[in-house]
This record gives C-alpha cells, structure tokens and sequence, in this order.
C-alpha cells in the first residue's frame, strides 16, 4: 500500500507541479496581494490601522478562493480519474481506496496551502503597518486551514460519491451555496413576524440554527478575530468543527469509496416503448434544438417538472397570503409579489446557469462534436440551436413570471427599475457567456470561474456604464436631442453587447471549432 | 436509400479525392509533409500507414474537420477549405472512434442525422429502413445505442454516415475491434456500396483485407506519400521479369530439371517455407504467361495450381515504411 500511495502521490504532484493554471491562479494572487499592500500604503497616510484592513481584505479573498477552489479544484480529485477511465487501473495497481484518496486530496491540499504560503512574507508587514496582532493573524490562519479542510474534504465526498467531474461540481456547489444561505435563510425565519398557523418550534429551530451558524462559520469567527476585541483563543469551535467534519467527511469518503466510486451514471433514459413514443416525438426540423431539448434539458417530463416547481413557488406565495390575510382581496400583497418574483428570477438564473456550463462541453464528452460539426450547418447556427433549446426548457420559468405579473404588476414595479433590468440582463448574460466559453476549456471549473469574473466585472462595469450614459447624453444634447432613460440605457446595452458579449461570442465559436479539430 | 444510388455517378469523369502538396503542422510538429494523391470515383482505396503517420489528421482535412495549413484538397472538385457545407453534403466521415448519443435509440440516431442533413419526414422512414437493412440492424431499431456491442455500435455508425446517400465514404479503421464474422460482413457491405456507385477511403491496419478488398491504395509514412498507385502496381513483384508459382499434387524427383529446360524460364527453386510441393519459376522475359502454362501443362506434372508471383501487401508495406515510431 505505502509504495502505491507514495507513487501516486508523487505523480499527483508532479502533474500538478507542471499544469499552468494553478502557477496563474497563485502568481494572480501574488499580484492582487501585492496591489493590496501598496492600497494599505496608501491608506496609512490617512487613517488608522492600515495593517488590519489590509490582513481582513486577504482574508476575505482567501476564503473566497477556498470556497471556489471546492467547487472546482478539490472537487475532481476522484472523479477525474472517473472521467479518463483510470480508476480501475489504479486499484488493479495496488492502491487501496484510502491511498488513492490520500493521495489524490494531500497532494491538493499541499497544492492550496501553498497559496497561504506565499502570503507570509505579506502578512509580516500587515503586523508593521499597525492594527493587527500576530495572535489574530495566527488565528485567522488557522481559522482558514479548518475551512480548507472542511472544504477539501466535502468535496472529495462529492468526488467519491458522483459518476463524473461535472455532477460532483454541481453537487459540491449546491452544498456550499446551502451552506452560505443557511444562516440568512434562518435569521429571516427568525426575524419574520409569523402567522398564528405556523408551529412555533420552526422559529426555534431557526434560532438554533442560526446560532450554530454564527459559531462555526467561517465569515463569523474572522469577525471575532478580526474585530476590536481582538482574540480570545487561537482556536475558536469553528476550528474544531471544522476539522472534526472534514475528518468525518473523510472517513465517510474512504468507506464508501468502493461501493460508490464505479457506479456508472445512472441513466434517465425511458426505456418503455410506449412511454418513450410519447416523450420522445420524431426529429425536428431544427434538429439540434429536439436533441438537446430531449436529451440535455430533460424533455417534456423535465418541462412538467419545472412546470411544477415554479408553479409550486407562486402558488406557495398565493396560499401563505391567503392565510396571512384572508381578507384583503387581493391575491398576493405587493411586499409578496416582490418576493416571489425574486424567488423565480433566482431558480430561473440558476437554471440558466447550469444549462451554460454543460450544454457545449457535454457534446466533447460525449465525443459527439465531430459529427455534429460534420453536418451541412454553420456553427453558429448549430450553437443558436442549442441554445434555443435551453429557452423552451426555460420556458415554465418564464410563464410564471409572467403569470406573476398578471396576478400583481404593481408590487414588482414597484421596486424594479429599468436600470436595474437592463443591468441583471447582461450580468446574466455575461456570465452565461463566460460559462459557455470556460467550459470548453475547462470542464468542471467553467461556472465558479463565470461567476467569479462576473462578480469582478461588476465593479468596473458601472463606472464604464455611467461614462457611457454621460457620454451619450452630452452627444444628444449637441445635436439637440433629448433622450429617454429606457432608450439611453438600451442604447448602453448594445454598445456592451459590442464590445463585450460579441468578442466573446466570436471566441466560443472559434474554440468550438477548435475543439473538433481534436476529436 | 435513394432508388438512384446504384446508378454512375455525373461526375465520375473528376476524381472523388484530389489532394496536391497537402501539408500540415500542429505548432512545431510537421504532420503532413506535400502530400499528393487521387482516388478515382466508384474505387475503394486503401489508405495505409504506420501509427503517426498522419492517415488520421489526412481524413480529417479531407472531411473539413480540420483546416490544412498548405495546399490543396478536393472532393469531385469543390475545395475543401471554401466549400466546406457542399463537401459535407457529398461525404460520410465515419471516425475510428465511437462518437454517438447513447441514450437514442438506433432510430432515433439515425433520424436525428438524417435531419441535420436536410431529408423531409417522409422519405426519411424509407431511408433509414434502407440503411438498416442494408447493415443488417433491422431487427434493432428500437434498441438503445448504450446497450449495443461494439460491433453492433459500429454497423449503426456506419449507418449513420449512409442515411445521407453520401458519394463518397470515409473510413477511419472502421473494423478495428470488431470479431472476424463482423469484419468479414463490414468488408461484404463495403463491396456492396461499391457496386451501389459509393467512393470508398478507407484507412485500415488489416493489410491481407485491404489487399483483396481496394482497387488502389495509398501507403504514407512520416507525413510523406510512400506509394499511391492501384493495388496491382504495389502488389507486382520487383523482378524485371515475371515469376510463378506452381503447386504439385505429389512430389517428383525430376521436375526440377523438366522445368528448368523449358524455353524462357531462367530458374527454377524449391522455397524454403513452401507450402507443399511448392516450386518458384523464374523467367527470362522470353516467354509469357500463357505459352508457359501450356508448356508445363505439356510436361504431364501431377499440377495443383499455376499463379503469377506477388508480393503481399505486409511485405509492401514493410519495404514502404521505415521502422519505430515517429518522434
């Protein structure tokens, strides 16, 4: 076991050692630190304690990254050798499931500890600068390597226990988004003023969790060790919850490890004839739009499901106000409306989002994209095709929306701007089209990356945006023109669609093409 | 299938493949280095090399897949490069590895490439019984193409790039995996399409097949076209003169010397890994083949069988190509 275990972990550092990407992401970083050094310079001219703005702000960055990281770098530590077919190589090599796991997970969490490392000379002079104590700093840092743990070792569970790279990341990410909205989910609970009809125990149960969720959080113990109070101990509960779960997580992994690492993907094919005639019709005209519509976006039962999920989402809406207020004859308050509305427009962002990272990538995996290149069509008609099928899959999403504005216009109109649409428009389609192009270059950390870029574009995206609208109005004011704000800001977003989503755009055809060269 | 496939081909006067001073490099490394060559219409030709030797990235030029970085390819007479949706149309590209949706069914695999290539509803239930039929996978429609053995999955494969009613067919070592019952009906259905008007490039690693199956071949090496010519040209033996083979029912002590004396024949040897009572006849060019046949027929030998001397197609290939792999 020992010679195998060393082996593989050699060679899983050695592979690692020589891919660019995490060279990137650690000299970015190295970078990013550097600028934050010469911002807490800058600051230390003007107010007090640079040190500990500068040290909160890497902090802060570390966690984001070990929670991306999660989502896309600790996630494929099993399942990669799932994809490429080696996993059952490596146990006829002798490696047992606790060394292929050992192996696998250390040599990446030696990988992600080396980004703490770099930190380290960085750190020294956050003590210099003044506001920060080397007990927070040791605290803090320990604090982030019980998140690292916890986060390695939940992935790896979801690496263990999914078919292929692509459903350990989504699995791992809706873990992580479960875990970050916990809290506020249950401090809004808590905070809600409850009909008499609801049981009281859910508001205490929400308390409890919430208050589980202050201690061992991560975001709340940097608070704690961060804040004027300064620390206590150097290891808080988080610290050991933290650890003891990652550890759980773990053993967890490495017992189920042979009953679930060679479970095929299960396949959601209907195999009965008759219930097959009915959810699968004859191909299209456009072609691709039947095959992805019916075999990537889950065809017509995926449409009544979703026909049913959204439904459920208004119509839970509807009947808490029914109960809450039997008598104001409306069907849905306008406070209500507004929720509901976010709600949907949230499940439908997050539909769109997954649809993004696979619905390109899913034909290199499945080795198809030779032929489907191969067709008499123009890539971009093929890729208009596929992505009009993710808009009939969206479509009960978008009926509902609509059907909510029907029921009440006026509590969404109240608070949406045509500012605020036009901008959530393109950070969506931003992001979507950042998804689809990372995903052809990497498949299972397309989305966090998206979604990273995105959340970074937007702070530059306003001050563009803003120069753009001045820029305009002065132009139509020369030439004795007044415009309206719906047209100065559709007039904003053809220029960003320009100069931002049509190069990229361009790029994903080129790297699809690219991409069938290879196959 | 189209009632008119069996019919000539219009344009069988152009060559189905025309590839002149074809070269390509992928970064630093030369794949192809000025490849010429030409396939004629209603042929099977071989395509022939070593592993690396560029048969892959050649097929895939040819089919539009990929973009040559010189020179000049056609399919009966459109470029490649700037008419690649009207060589689409004219080509079925069946790649060596399987690339297909699992979860359809056969029939709906085949629907569905039969719509991406343009054919109304209602001619496609015909086409596809066509294709089926003609691959002997009638019986299978239904089935899903994830529950299908490999050599099942490659008849469906090889339907796919019919449902179109391609002219020309290209064939990425299109048995490779397959058991020798399922090789010797691919090679049936290949000799079928033929007869039915098809072009078939196919690139294969079974020599002895290749051998009874082409009308010409093209052996590459390193990037570079070592032979392209028809299969009988390979196959000729180097001597300046023909030679023959004769098999004898039962040994006989002089037929050595009887066949030594007759006019034209320079030698005569006993092959050391002969078959039987097998004897090599040399000629001196002062007699042909049929003259001889009647002159040892006139000897009264115990005579089995009488064949032209040919060099096997492996032999060929061995004194084409060079040994060990390309760096």
């Amino acid at each position: 076991m020992k010679r195998a275990t060393s082996a593989l972990f050699s060679w899983s550092l050695r592979a690692d050692a020589k891919s660019t990407a995490p060279h990137v992401v650690r000299g970015g970083f190295a970078l990013f630190v550097l600028l934050s050094v010469a911002m807490a310079w800058a600051d230390s001219l003007s107010a007090v304690g640079p040190g500990l703005r500068f040290f909160t702000t890497i902090c802060y960055l570390n966690v984001f990254l070990i929670t991306v990281a999660g989502m896309s770098y600790f996630v494929s530590a099993v399942s990669e050798e799932k994809d490429a077919g080696t996993l059952a190589l490596l146990k006829l090599a002798g490696a047992p499931p606790l060394g292929i796991m050992l192996s696998k997970s250390t040599s990446r969490l030696i990988s992600a500890i080396m980004l703490l490392m770099i930190q380290l000379p960085f750190t020294f002079l956050a003590v210099t600068l003044g506001g920060v104590t080397w007990d927070q700093v040791i605290a803090a840092y320990l604090a982030l390597m019980a998140w690292m743990c916890l986060v390695a070792n939940g992935a790896l569970f979801c690496s263990v226990t999914s078919p292929t790279s692509g459903r350990a990341a989504v699995r791992a990410t809706g873990l992580l988004i479960l875990l970050f909205t916990l809290g506020p989910l249950a401090s809004a609970i808590v905070s809600m003023k409850v009909p008499a009809w609801v049981p009281a125990q859910i508001q205490q149960v929400a308390a409890g969790v919430l208050s589980a969720y202050q201690t061992l959080m991560i975001g709340s113990r940097l608070e704690e060790i961060l804040s004027a109070a300064g620390v206590k101990t150097l290891t808080g509960p988080q610290f050991w919850w933290s650890m003891a779960t990652g550890g759980a997580l773990f053993s967890l992994s490495t017992l189920l490890f042979n009953r679930l690492a060679h479970k095929p993907a299960a396949s959601s094919t209907v195999t009965s004839r008759r219930v097959r005639r009915f959810a699968v019709s004859r191909v299209w005209k456009l072609f691709v739009v039947w095959k992805d519509f019916l075999f990537y976006t889950g065809g017509i039962p995926g449409l009544v499901g979703r026909v049913v999920l959204y439904g459920g989402v208004v119509i839970g809406y509807l009947v808490f106000h029914q109960f809450n207020s039997p008598r104001s004859g409306a069907w849905l308050a306008d406070h209500l409306a507004w929720y509901c509305f976010l709600t949907l427009v949230g499940i439908v962002t997050v539909e769109g989002m997954f649809y993004a990272s696979g619905l390109l990538v899913q034909e290199a995996e499945q080795k198809t994209l030779g032929p489907l290149r191969l067709v008499p069509a123009e890539t971009v008609w093929i890729l208009l095709q596929k992505l009009a099928a993710c808009g009939i899959a969206m479509t009960p999403g978008f009926c509902w929306v609509g059907m909510l504005f029907v029921i009440n216009h006026r509590g969404i109109t109240l608070e949406l701007t045509p500012t605020m649409v036009i901008w959530y428009a393109f950070e969506v389609l931003l992001c979507a089209h950042l998804t689809m192009l990372l995903s052809l270059h990497s498949r299972w950390a397309a989305l966090p990356i998206a979604l990273f870029l995105t959340a970074a574009s937007n702070m530059c995206f306003p001050l563009i945006v803003l120069g753009l609208i001045k820029a305009v109005t002065s132009m139509a004011s020369v030439n004795g023109l007044r415009l309206g704000e719906i047209t100065i800001i559709m007039i904003n977003f053809i220029w960003a669609w320009v100069f931002v989503l049509l190069p990229l755009e361009l790029e994903i055809v080129k790297s699809w093409n690219r991409l069938a060269e290879k196959l | 299938m189209k009632s008119d496939m069996s019919t000539a081909s219009p344009i069988s006067n152009m060559p189905a493949i025309s590839v002149s001073g074809l070269s390509h490099a992928f970064k630093s490394h030369q794949a192809l280095s000025d490849l010429s060559f030409a396939v004629m219409p209603q042929t099977i030709h071989g395509f022939v090399g070593p592993n690396g030797a560029g048969k892959t990235t050649t097929l895939k030029i040819i089919c539009t897949l990929l973009k040559q970085s010189m020179g000049e390819v056609q399919v009966f007479g459109h470029s490649v490069r700037t008419e690649a949706i009207t060589v689409r149309k004219m080509i079925g590209f069946m790649p060596d590895h399987f690339s297909m949706y699992r979860q359809m069914t056969v029939f709906e695999y085949l629907d569905f490439f039969a719509a991406a290539y343009g054919l109304p509803l209602i001619q496609r239930d015909q086409v596809i019984g066509d294709v089926l039929t003609l691959t002997d996978m009638d019986g299978r429609r239904d089935d899903l193409i994830s529950g299908l053995s490999r050599g099942m999955q490659q008849r469906v494969s090889l339907a796919r790039v019919l449902v179109h009613d391609p002219d020309l067919l290209l064939l990425d070592e299109p048995a490779s995996g397959l058991d020798p019952r399922a090789r010797i009906e691919l090679m049936e259905i290949l000799r079928e399409l033929k007869r039915m008007g098809k072009t078939i490039f196919i690139s294969s690693h079974i020599l002895s097949e290749l051998a009874e199956l082409c009308d010409s071949v093209t052996i590459i090496d390193r990037g570079m076209v070592r032979f392209s010519g028809p299969m009988n040209a390979l196959l000729e033996s180097d001597d300046e003169h023909p030679g023959y083979t004769i098999r004898l029912a039962t040994p006989v002590d002089d037929a050595v010397a009887q066949l030594s004396e007759l006019e034209g024949v320079s030698s005569v040897d006993v092959p050391e890994h002969g078959e039987g009572d097998e004897l090599h006849i040399q000629t001196n060019g002062e007699t042909d083949t049929n003259t001889l046949l009647v002159a040892i027929a006139g000897l009264n030998l115990p005579l089995v069988s009488f064949s032209q001397r040919r060099k096997q197609l492996n032999q060929a290939f061995m004194d084409l190509t060079t040994r060990g792999v390309r760096t």
